[in-house]
């Protein structure tokens, strides 16, 4: 028996709007065979310095049944749904964002013995143990015309540790050492760094809760977003200012222990806090660069964190907040 | 990242692709017939973390799906392992239960096949089990020559990858990093990104 070569190769358009995406099939066999369905279907895939994740996002038919006459060559186009695409590829310090869209072409039984795979250059084509046929490319996610949008919503503010005062109590710790103690002990330094690690904590949450909670409301805005700081009387800084940040964090989880990696991909124009003893209203404008939304996929996500510095008592004090944002 | 490669070719393989790109530091049906045929026994894969004890156990539990694979972390209990009525179950940091809930799972499970840093001999004596130990410890050249340029093969578009790491090169890793792997790959995926 004559055995078919199977010459197959996708083709397929960069997505760039949100309703449609199409492409085509070109398949050529050198005998004459059936298949019985062809099926097209796209995988989001998260990998980077974590466990990769590769999940089904979408599949739909490409073709049904289909007869291939020897030798003679078909393009099969197809149309599938844009808005599958949740976030842009993306390729980031440490994770990546890719949409693999993979093409299944199953052949009727009665010619599986005919099959042999013939593979074009840059695709990879595997036939499984079920005899179907799999081909796949790499998708290409960008410009899409989404805008973004904020979440409404109230969040409060986190005061963070200061290093100053971090240091300070390491000086002061280092130098009582120095004078009382004559013998280095490696002990006694893990004990000294639990405790400056306690003391920054209880300071923090001293000064926290002595200036009052501070929080924000975001308000959608025309190619904007409106941050209202929201605040108890008591609560003041001297020069605060405010900016929002964009982050990507990863978390790897793989093996025994887990280790989180944070990159900060956007930093926003700083704005300064007029009247801030009122509740002042600061506009920002989203990034340029579009595709950065809030996204949590696995073990990688993308954060947007609003952060408010101002000094007090000589100390610059350190705040943040997450808050979402979404696409139209 | 490198624009021959479709994507980085030291991040974090897929569970279907880990066959891809190991190097198995045992013989594969010896350990599956010992799995299918011995008697109640435990198989411990031993050594420090990121020696490739879990990707070994993720390999080994793809050639037998018919038995289930539990990865465990801190919020873990033993309920959902007692209450899966398999007989043989893969655990991976078998460490996140304490020494009483092990014996139990020793008792109740003709056999377990587990990830740990610290050898769980006394745990198997303590459930009247056999402990066969593999060590994952140590690395050699050769097999870290192979298992990278499997990593960019598979990441590769052509069906033939150019690139490959040099003996040089493997030795320079190897001596900066000993035996950790993954110090290895996570070194080489800054590279590569």
């Amino acid at each position: 028996m004559t055995e078919a070569i199977i010459e197959k190769e996708i083709f397929i358009n960069e997505v760039t709007n949100h309703v449609n995406t199409s492409g085509y099939l070109i398949i050529k066999s050198s005998e004459t065979i059936t298949l019985d369905k062809i099926t097209g279907i796209v995988f989001l895939e998260a990998r980077g310095r974590m466990s990769s994740y590769k999940n089904k996002i979408l599949s739909f038919e490409v073709s049904n049944t289909k007869k291939l006459i020897q030798n003679e060559s078909y393009k099969i186009p197809f149309t599938f749904d844009s808005s599958v695409f949740e976030i842009n590829s993306y390729n980031g310090k440490n994770v990546s964002f890719s949409y693999n869209f993979e093409i299944q072409i199953d052949v009727n039984d009665n010619d599986i013995e005919k099959i042999e795979k013939s593979i074009f250059s840059k695709i990879k084509s595997i036939v499984t143990s079920n005899h179907t046929i799999k081909i796949s490319e790499y998708l290409k996610v960008e410009n899409l015309k989404f805008k973004y949008q904020i979440v409404e919503t109230k969040n409060d503010f986190n005061i963070q540790p200061n290093k100053i005062i971090g240091l300070f109590i390491l000086l002061i710790l280092g130098a009582t050492y120095a004078v009382l103690v004559p013998e280095f002990n490696f002990w006694h330094i893990i004990i000294g760094v639990v405790f400056t690690v306690l003391l920054i904590y209880l300071i923090t949450k001293h000064i926290g809760s002595s200036l009052g909670t501070i929080s924000m409301k975001t308000i959608k805005d025309e190619n904007a977003f409106i941050c209202k700081i929201l605040k108890t009387r008591k609560f003041n800084l001297v020069k605060p200012y405010l900016y929002y940040v964009i982050i990507e964090k990863v978390i790897d989880k793989r093996g025994t222990s887990t280790s989180t990696y944070t990159e900060t991909i956007f930093t926003s124009e700083k704005k300064k806090l007029e009247k801030f003893k009122s509740s002042p209203e600061i506009k920002f404008l989203y990034p340029n660069k579009n595709g950065l939304q809030s996204y949590e996929y696995s073990d990688a996500s993308i954060i947007w964190q609003m952060r408010l510095e101002g000094k007090y008592l000589g100390l610059t004090l350190k705040y943040k907040c997450i808050f979402k944002v979404g696409r139209e | 990242m490198n624009i021959r490669f479709k994507f980085n070719p030291f991040s974090g393989v897929l569970e279907d692709d880990i066959e891809k790109i190991l190097v198995p530091k045992f013989n594969l049906d010896k350990i599956v017939s010992k799995i299918k045929n011995a008697d109640s026994l435990n198989i411990e894969f031993l050594g420090k973390q990121g020696r490739g004890k879990t990707t070994h156990l993720i390999y080994l539990q793809k050639q037998m799906t018919e038995y289930p694979i539990f990865l465990l972390n801190s919020s873990s209990t033993i309920t959902d392992i007692i209450n899966n009525k398999a007989s043989i179950v893969f655990i991976d940091s078998i460490h996140h239960l304490n020494i009483f809930e092990r014996v139990k799972l020793f008792k109740i499970k003709e056999k377990v096949i587990y990830t740990t840093h610290w050898s769980r001999k006394l745990d198997c004596y303590l459930a009247g089990k056999k402990h066969y130990c593999i060590k994952f410890k140590g690395i050699n050249k050769e097999t870290l020559l192979k298992i990278l340029n499997k990593r960019l093969q598979l990441a590769s578009y052509l069906e033939k990858e150019k690139e490959s790491f040099t003996t040089n090169e493997i030795k320079l890793l190897i001596k900066k990093f000993g035996d950790n792997y993954r110090g290895i790959i996570n070194y080489l995926y800054e590279k590569y990104q």
